[in-house]
């Protein structure tokens, strides 16, 4: 029976080499992924208040990448569709956070006043807009147009990145007729299924980042 | 061409009124007098583009067909897109209007340029593009009236900075006729054009693509990589690649392949345009390994290389005392024998699918590993150093472990033995892993590049194969009966295999020194001293007092192993202050860039102090005065990636010539749009060389071919300098 004792003491040894392994294994990444938790950031409001990510913690939270000038984000205002889709989801508990990471001097960089009077003027209905003119928090988020759209649970993960709606179209009559991925997503998830398209190819305008 | 300013062309506002006055979009229509001549149009200049409907023919040939089309022409710095925009814009839309009897068929789509904007890729026409479809013409056209084609056509068009929607009815009178050739300007838009439409894959080309990792390899079978290095594939479908993601191109032993990049999932299938040089070519594949494509070869070379680990010194030793086990033992022994081969068959097949399948599950989660990953921590080399000193000791007697082997027969036939011959597998498995690495590393790469079946396949056969030769043993026992009678000799051989397992010990001790430097080495070998004590207790002393002391040393040493942390800044790079004063610089995507742009050659060595072929190589090949010599003759910039510890940006770097595993030795001539050649993992001062000379002679100052009375070498570098003149053939070695 001591025979058997050195295999055992053997096992112990390989069980410990490759919980060692698989201790060495774990890594994390810093760039978002739909399934990870969102990458935190912080950037500054309307009012010229830091806001972070952090500060909507418990919430669902939607991100829109937004340049007011660009003819893809123009279709979805001039239709009344993301102000709907705004309503209905804050509406719901949801947070609406309007990224502009639009460059000094590049097309869709406003000032807070500019924004505000064109969020009067589209009755437009986000949480809060967002500016971030390093273009930080888009880089860290891999946002690519405008629009560009992420939605984040209420446990911090992200579980929806790309496009608005699946008809990748620049004519506003589109909007209505389009399967709306941020609501499919939005739904599933609060109602605690899978979300059944989580990655989609954005479309829309480049977003202006800074050179 | 008549030009007119159409209404799309006022100010912004204006324009916005129009669009206002127009719906959506703003559609310009321009309505064509009908007197205009025949098969003439109007070109519409909208914002910033100026659009036309064309056909290649004067006149429509009833019963024929021609092609009808939509000219762009995009102001400087502004394009259209293509069919996928890429990651941003939109792709121009047409919609027919056209008279009964005229049929026109699919749109044919010119090759698009790759636009980057900041960090974005758009696919699209920089310059005047065509966006043509036949027409066919019914025999029984009505011939009174000539054609009246219109087109609305609907686009969008961007600089980097702004987009701008637009859209046309355009209109074209075509008179019935012979289909005489349109006029010379515009049948020489047709001719262009259809230079840059994709065509069928030539006749003995094949491309098929699988995923790779979580990438996806487009292989193209059948002709070398171009010359310049360029090709590229761009995919119909929008969600199906990242546009922006670089397609690395390395050389296949039949061609070529592209290393693509998803954008979230890898696509089940790909259809698109493959550009290789000046030609676009129509590809259309399945994503997947299809059966006729199941890597024999590879799960063969496993189980070969499975076989071949028993001789291992890592391995050795533990076979070798199971092998003697079933000497001298009959009948109903046997029997029992071979069903303990084969359950320790399952217990390193087992063990074999743990371990690639915590690689899977991370690579799949992201993390940049790859096969040899086991051996960068410092903490698994302490491990194993440990356990190889213990198996050390229970050969060299220092501990007992139930008596002689001669007992081990009969103890696995009494009953219990099922669960040891299961372990005595993992043990084997986890005793072969120091060795699968440095010898097999490569070919283990390649099956974790493979969809996961392979993978799982492959690691399948590699166990098969360890565990195959002892249970042919159980099987034939004709075989058993060559081996020698019992006697002492067995003792004498199991304490001679300790010192292969020894040996294994001071190779790991000298890996964690690198990796984890004095504070590791200081620590493993406290901790064998630690089981070293533990060893002689259990052998000494019976009973719980001892047992306790033993494991209590054992748990120190295991300890001091996990708290082994791998050192924050690499070693300073091995230098070879020899009497060459060769230097070899650490890894740097940075450098080799810096390098390549001011055109001198890059030598670059993928190693790692665990990879045993690697360090043969080097001492073999590479840091050879030779070798040496002739990279400084040719001014070859010398770069050490040093995989020994985990580094992302090799492993990156790795994976863009399709490897998860060193050697790799690539060589980029000093030429930027060459592709980089990839030398054998063997080598030897000629092989190096040979690739050597076979750049071109750019850095070679005239004062040193003159300078140099060496015949031989004259004469090489005017092969050279002849060869400079013309292409250069890129021979696979």
């Amino acid at each position: 029976m001591r025979k058997q004792s050195m295999w055992k003491r053997s096992f112990v040894a390989a069980v410990f080499t490759v919980s060692a392994i698989a201790a060495g294994v774990a890594h994390a990444a810093d760039v978002a992924k739909v399934g990870s938790p969102a990458p935190a950031f912080t950037a500054t409001d309307l009012t010229g208040k830091s806001r972070s990510l952090a500060d909507f913690k418990g919430k669902y939270v939607v991100l829109e990448w937004h340049n007011q000038s660009c003819p893809f984000v123009k279709k979805h205002y001039e239709s009344g569709n993301m102000q709907k889709l705004q309503t209905e989801l804050t509406g719901k508990g949801a947070v609406w956070l309007s990224i502009i990471s639009s460059a000094p001097g590049k097309q869709g960089f406003v000032t807070p006043d500019e924004e505000k009077a064109y969020l009067a003027e589209q009755k437009a209905k986000p949480t809060e807009v967002l500016f971030d003119p390093e273009g930080t928090v888009g880089k860290a988020y891999g946002a690519k147009t405008t629009p560009h759209m992420y939605v984040i649970d209420d446990k911090g993960v992200l579980i929806y990145a790309g496009a608005i709606d699946d008809n990748p179209s620049s004519e506003a009559a589109d909007a209505a007729t389009a399967k709306n991925y941020v609501r499919a997503a939005f739904d599933e998830a609060s109602a605690g299924k899978p979300v059944t398209t989580a990655s989609t190819a954005p479309y829309g305008c480049s977003v202006k980042y800074k050179n | 061409m008549v030009a007119m300013r159409g209404a799309g062309s006022g100010g912004r506002e204006t324009r916005d009124r129009f669009r206002r006055a127009c719906g959506r979009l703003g559609l310009a229509t321009v309505l064509l007098s009908t007197t205009a001549l025949p098969a003439r149009a109007v070109m519409v200049a909208a914002k910033h583009v100026d659009v036309e409907l064309v056909a290649d023919v004067a006149a429509a040939p009833p019963g024929g067909a021609f092609r009808l089309g939509v000219r762009f022409v995009p102001e400087k710095d502004w394009h259209v897109y293509w069919r996928n925009p890429g990651d941003s814009g939109e792709a121009p839309r047409i919609d027919w209007t056209l008279p009964p009897g005229l049929t026109a068929g699919a749109l044919e789509w010119p090759a698009p340029e790759r636009i980057p904007a900041g960090p974005l890729v758009n696919f699209g026409y920089a310059g005047e593009m065509l966006l043509a479809a036949p027409v066919t013409v019914a025999a029984d056209v009505a011939t009174g009236a000539p054609l009246d084609l219109k087109a609305q056509a609907k686009w969008l068009v961007c600089n980097e900075d702004e987009c701008i929607p637009g859209g046309a009815t355009l209109a074209l009178k075509l008179p019935i006729g012979t289909g005489d050739p349109a006029a010379p300007a515009t049948a020489r838009l047709f001719g262009a054009t259809r230079e840059r439409l994709p065509i069928a894959l030539p006749a003995g080309w094949r491309v098929t693509a699988r995923p790779d990792g979580g990438r996806v390899a487009l292989v193209v079978d059948g002709t070398p990589p171009p010359a310049d290095g360029a090709a590229f594939f761009f995919a119909h479908d929008r969600e199906a690649l990242d546009p922006s993601a670089a397609q690395a191109l390395s050389r296949e032993a039949n061609g070529f392949r592209l290393t693509l990049t998803p954008r979230s999932t890898v696509p089940p299938a790909l259809a698109g345009v493959l550009e290789i040089g000046a030609r676009a070519y129509t590809v259309e594949t399945k994503v997947a390994a299809s059966a006729a494509a199941l890597p024999f070869v590879p799960i063969a070379f496993a189980f070969l290389g499975g076989m071949i680990l028993n001789l291992m010194p890592c391995v050795f030793p533990v076979l070798a005392l199971k092998a003697l086990g079933l000497v001298g033992l009959g009948g109903e022994a046997r029997r029992r024998v071979r069903r303990h081969g084969l359950v320790y068959a399952a217990g390193i097949v087992v063990s074999f699918w743990i371990l690639a399948g915590i690689l899977l599950a991370a690579r799949a989660g992201g993390a940049e590993l790859g096969w040899g990953f086991q051996l960068q921590s410092p903490a698994v080399i302490a491990v194993l150093a440990g356990l190889f000193f213990w198996m050390a000791l229970v050969l060299l007697d220092v501990v007992t472990v139930g008596g002689s082997i001669m007992g081990v027969g009969q103890h696995l036939t009494t009953g219990d033995g099922d669960r040891a011959a299961f372990f005595t597998g993992v043990l084997a498995t986890v005793v072969a892993t120091p060795c699968t690495a440095p010898f097999m590393g490569t070919a283990l790469g390649f099956a974790l590049g493979q969809p996961a079946p392979i993978a799982l396949a492959v690691f399948t056969s590699l166990g098969l194969g360890l565990a195959f030769p002892y249970v042919l043993f159980t099987y034939v026992p004709a075989l058993a009966r060559h081996l020698p009678r019992p006697g002492a000799w067995m003792e004498t051989l199991k304490q001679l295999l300790a010192f292969p397992l020894l040996a294994t010990v001071a190779w790991l001790v000298w890996v964690a020194s690198f990796q984890g430097g004095p504070p590791a080495v200081a620590a493993i070998l406290i901790g064998l001293v630690l089981i070293g004590f533990a060893a002689w207790v259990a052998g000494r002393f019976s009973g719980g007092g001892a047992r306790v002391a033993a494991t209590a040393a054992v748990a120190i040493a295991g300890l001091l192993a996990l708290r082994i942390t791998p050192l924050d800044a690499p070693p300073a790079p091995e230098v070879t202050a020899g009497a060459t004063a060769f230097a070899w610089e650490p890894f740097s995507p940075a450098r080799i860039a810096e390098a390549r742009a001011a055109g001198k050659p890059v030598f670059v060595d993928f190693t790692a102090a665990w990879c045993v072929t690697c360090q043969v190589n080097k001492k073999v090949a590479l840091e050879t005065s030779e070798v040496e010599a002739k990279m400084r003759e040719l001014g070859v910039v010398a770069i050490r990636a040093d995989w020994t510890r985990p580094d992302e940006h090799i492993t990156r770097a790795l994976q863009e010539f399709g490897r998860d595993g060193v050697p790799l030795y690539v060589l980029y001539s000093g030429k930027q749009n060459d592709p980089p050649r990839i030398l054998p993992q063997i080598l030897t001062p000629a092989i190096v060389i040979g690739e050597l000379e076979k750049l071109e002679p750019l850095e070679l100052k005239a004062s040193e071919l003159t300078s140099d009375a060496d015949a031989h070498r004259s004469t090489r570098s005017a092969t050279r300098s002849a060869a400079h003149g013309g292409e250069i053939e890129w021979r696979s070695t």
